[in-house]
């Protein structure tokens, strides 16, 4: 069984991304609403992928990306990034801050999906 | 119904009714921090709502994006692009803030039009016109200010996370709503500790004189006093004026609030609704089998079977109760939308809210918006004069609207009152007569005044009139408050102003009502509209014209023979009661053919076009499974109310003085009867 | 949406009046028995009341009434078609309605040219199912048409044989 942890402060976006990845097998999902949120469930619990929003009240989604980073335990945990259309900025101090891929909102099921199952199973 | 061409169209149709209620949330903050913000003037930007406002901003663009909704994704992205370019520690420029005000109609457009699966306009024409003020901003402000950062007393306080903690309910989120709700919190900062483990640093900022309860400590939380100046996070700035005077956010701390889904609740009424009947029909059992059953088990059934009515009545007012909101969900929309008004007409105009923690059904008051919009923006460029013209007639040169509420019985109350021109009743008359709407020389009471104004096609105003123009008219307003079972009311006094009055049922979706037999059918009637039942036999009934009349207990009471007016076979042998609903000044007397009992109902609203008629307000199923009509009392009153007051009139000696007030006046019926 | 593998809709088939109509089960929520009408004043002639199904309370159209046949007796093979359109959800009166049946789209053919004149913007065409003659109804349209009811049908079929 996998754990996803999908943090995005938008309960419909959640929603959406869990929805989009259901069809991958055995998956649990985890869901955080908030970058702390994120880090607390990422500290006390293990997870194999983490699908993660930028643009997030309290700390930022790139805070958290390093704060995964900076732990050894997380240093190879796939993590995708979640950006906005136009949001270049962010989407190359993603990369620069360790994203293992990111996806431009909006995406359409079938392609977040096809991205993923390759990195849940390669762990 | 249509075959879906993509699999992506279906999927995104699972997730619209979540798409629209969130974006109803965030269109809520971003409304709130606007008009903050125009309050604000040329004070600085209070940089936590800078942020709540761009994150809303963000998100709406982001969701509209998923779902489609490319409209307001751009809308969004542009509104976006136009709060950044403001540079830190200033105040919102007012060309940018009127464009941005605009934006939010522009959502809401866009969002209206994907609920009627229609084409939203093309936002082009807003992106285009941010682009424009974003350029005459950038040219008039130099380079950024400088951010001044003094030392304040703060409160550090470090939550470490555990997952017995989290077992407990107790998460980090949770620690920062409860900080969030006693203090400012300045900055968060998430520590991994070499056990692995994760502390969270967060720097508060606790208005003078507040202490953390000793409890917290419970929750693996501590503090201590912090006196250095902390390093700013991205996007915060702390200013060096005083402490921010901004009000909280309302609804900032909201951990004890579930979000539901109207459609759910509807369901719940529902099931206890179906409980209620089965409940009847078990009472009704109870009964029939008196006397087979032996006393002890009769009494333990018959008790049985009042605490379950007893337990339903508070799981039904329950329920009823999480569909109530307060009216100011709805009164602080129109404030928002009274913006664009005062600056379209150029007056100045003040809005007054009374009652608004009045609370009433969420579907109800959802419907409610478009006419009260109307009805506001009527007043504010129909009724409210120029500020030269109110000086000129020794009136205070801003005008007034009052928006109150309050609850009276089992129905709500909503005025919209403004201290503007009043309505020239000649001039709408001549009007109406030269329409061919009423025949000259009628009496022109407030009832039929109100059917002209809300003709169709009748206006006073020739040239187009942007504010009052767009959107419903009149009549629809009048449609929309009847359909929902409401009613609506004109008074009015040339020169000092008008009064509009709404009736709204409270949606007592079940209720106790007073079954009774009329003609060959049966029917209810909800008790709450019920002030007295008179006998009708011995009693002093007089004509006058057409109408039935009763005198009882030294008043006179119009009858509304109800049997007649539905058209039903008459009852041989039945014993006439008239039903006395109204209220103290406008009164009826229904008749009908016999009491039969008293039940609690579950009303189903009837609006179907087919079967909606007037005095009719829904239908409930009796314990046996029939079928019966649930009469609508306030309806049956106006009727009552519109032909005596024809009757009156005609009696009137037919050389009328102007009117210069019109309000129902009781002393008009009681000259006539007495 | 209800479709076999050819692409066809799924329709039920209801008798009035020895005439057999086809409505698109996506249309119909249920098909129950005639329960206790209770009649509505002032309402038009063929709505004869108001009826609960499931908890809900919804309006009745006799079909007969509607389409200008005569009104005959109840039996026990009377259907209350429930149909929902438009957010509305009302009762339609059938004779009978036992068969469900498929019908591609293609096959509906035009409504002959005496019949076009008339307000029958609720029925979409004919279709032939074997030796019979269905007339394909547009329940949405059914529902919005308020008029008058209209005229007698039968006098438009196409003799058999």
């Amino acid at each position: 069984m996998k754990k996803v942890l999908v943090v995005d402060d938008s309960a419909t976006m959640r929603r959406m991304i869990i929805a989009s990845l259901t069809g991958l097998g055995e998956v649990a999902f985890e869901q955080a609403v908030s970058g702390l949120e994120a880090i607390e469930l990422l500290t006390i619990s293990s997870m194999d992928l983490v699908m993660l929003d930028l643009n997030m009240p309290d700390v930022h989604g790139l805070e958290v990306l390093r704060f995964i980073r900076s732990q050894h335990s997380m240093r190879d945990l796939p993590v995708i990034v979640l950006t906005t259309r136009g949001d270049d900025d962010s989407r190359s101090a993603a990369i620069r801050a360790g994203a293992t891929l990111y996806l431009t909102k909006p995406f359409q099921p079938a392609v977040i999906a096809s991205q993923v199952q390759p990195l849940l199973h390669a762990t | 119904m249509r075959p879906e061409v993509t699999t992506d169209r279906a999927f995104i149709d699972d997730f619209i009714d979540d798409y629209f209620s969130e974006c109803e949330e965030h269109l809520a903050t971003v409304r709130r921090t606007l008009l903050a913000f125009d309050e604000a003037g040329e004070r600085p930007i209070d940089p936590p709502q800078l942020q709540e406002l761009l994150r809303a901003l963000h998100t709406l663009k982001g969701l509209s994006g998923m779902v489609g909704l490319s409209a307001a994704e751009e809308v969004a992205h542009a509104m976006e692009d136009g709060l950044r370019a403001v540079p830190e520690s200033s105040a919102v420029p007012r060309n940018l803030l009127d464009t941005l005000f605009a934006g939010v109609t522009r959502l809401e457009e866009a969002v209206v039009a994907r609920r009627a699966r229609i084409n939203p306009p093309s936002p082009g024409a807003f992106v285009d016109q941010v682009r424009d003020v974003i350029a005459s901003m950038q040219s008039t402000t130099g380079g950024r200010d400088i951010v001044h950062v003094r030392t304040e007393a703060l409160t550090r306080f470090r939550f470490a996370a555990s997952a017995a903690l989290l077992a407990r309910g107790v998460g980090v989120e949770v620690i920062r709503q409860r900080l969030a709700s006693i203090g400012k919190i300045i900055q968060t900062t998430p520590v991994a500790l070499p056990t692995g483990s994760v502390v969270f640093e967060f720097t508060v900022k606790l208005p003078t004189g507040v202490e953390p309860p000793d409890e917290w400590r419970d929750d693996a939380l501590s503090w201590e006093l912090a006196e250095q100046v902390m390093p700013v996070g991205v996007g915060l700035v702390v200013h060096s004026n005083e402490p921010m005077e901004s009000p909280r956010p309302v609804a900032a701390v909201s951990s004890n609030v579930v979000r539901v889904d109207l459609a759910r609740l509807d369901d719940l009424m529902r099931m206890v609704g179906e409980l209620v009947v089965s409940r009847a029909r078990l009472s009704e059992a109870v009964r029939r089998a008196h006397g087979q059953l032996t006393s002890s088990v009769e009494e333990d059934l018959t008790d049985a079977n009042a605490a379950i009515e007893r337990q339903l009545r508070g799981i039904r007012e329950g329920v009823m109760r999480v569909r109530l909101v307060a009216v100011n969900e709805v009164f602080e929309r129109l404030r928002f939308a009274m913006r664009d008004v005062a600056r379209e007409t150029q007056k100045s105009i003040h809005l007054e809210f009374v009652g608004q923690e009045t609370e009433i059904d969420k579907l109800v008051i959802d419907r409610m918006l478009e006419p009260l919009l109307h009805l506001v923006r009527n007043s504010a460029s129909h009724g409210i004069e120029s500020r030269n013209d109110r000086v000129a007639n020794g009136k205070s040169p801003d005008g007034t609207i009052v928006l109150r509420a309050h609850a009276a019985g089992d129905r709500i109350v909503l005025q919209v009152e403004d201290d503007g021109a009043g309505i020239d009743v000649l001039r709408v008359e001549q009007r109406a007569v030269a329409a061919g709407l009423i025949p000259p020389n009628e009496a022109l009471t407030p009832d039929v005044l109100l059917d002209v104004l809300c003709s169709s096609g009748f206006s006073t105003r020739d040239s187009a009139d942007m504010t009052s123009g767009r959107g419903v008219g009149m009549a629809v307003v009048r449609d929309t408050i009847r359909a929902i079972g409401g009613t609506l009311f004109l008074d009015s006094t040339l020169g000092r102003g008008t009064r509009f009055t709404i009736e709204l049922p409270l949606t007592l979706m079940i209720t106790d009502a007073l079954v009774m037999a009329i003609g060959d059918q049966s029917m209810a009637i909800p008790q709450i509209s019920l002030r007295e039942i008179v006998p009708l036999e011995g009693a002093t009934i007089t004509r006058v014209e057409n109408n039935e009349v009763l005198t009882y207990r030294g008043r006179v009471i119009p009858l509304v023979d109800l049997g007649a007016r539905f058209n039903f076979q008459p009852r041989p042998g039945a014993k006439r009661h008239a039903l006395i609903v109204g209220s103290e000044s406008h009164e009826a007397g229904l008749i009908v053919d016999g009491i039969l009992g008293l039940r609690e109902i579950v009303v189903h609203p009837v609006t179907d076009p087919l079967v909606a008629i007037p005095g009719i307000s829904g239908a409930t199923e009796l314990a046996d499974g029939r079928v019966s009509l649930v009469l609508d009392a306030a309806a049956l009153v106006r009727v009552s109310r519109e032909r005596t007051e024809r009757t009156a009139a005609r009696m009137l000696p037919l050389s009328r003085e102007p009117a210069a007030t019109l309000g129902w006046s009781a002393t008009v019926s009681e000259k006539l009867w007495s | 949406m209800v479709l076999n593998a050819a692409g066809a809709e799924s329709y039920v088939l209801c008798e009035l009046a020895g005439t057999t109509y086809g409505l698109r089960s996506d249309d119909i929520e249920q098909l129950e028995m005639i329960g206790q009408l209770t009649p509505v004043p002032n309402a038009p002639a063929f709505v004869d009341g108001v009826t609960s199904v499931r908890g809900r309370v919804i309006p009745v159209i006799s079909l007969r009434a509607r389409f200008g046949f005569e009104r005959t007796d109840h039996t026990i093979r009377t259907r209350l078609v429930v149909v929902r359109s438009d957010g509305r959800t009302v009762g339609l009166i059938v004779d009978n309605a036992r068969e469900f049946a498929a019908i591609p789209a293609a096959s509906i053919l035009p409504l002959p040219d005496g019949m076009a004149e008339m307000s029958t913007r609720y029925l979409r065409g004919t279709a032939h199912l074997g030796e019979r003659l269905v007339f394909v109804l547009d329940v949405p349209e059914l529902l919005r048409t308020t008029d008058a009811p209209a005229q007698n049908l039968s006098r438009f079929l196409p003799t058999m044989g």
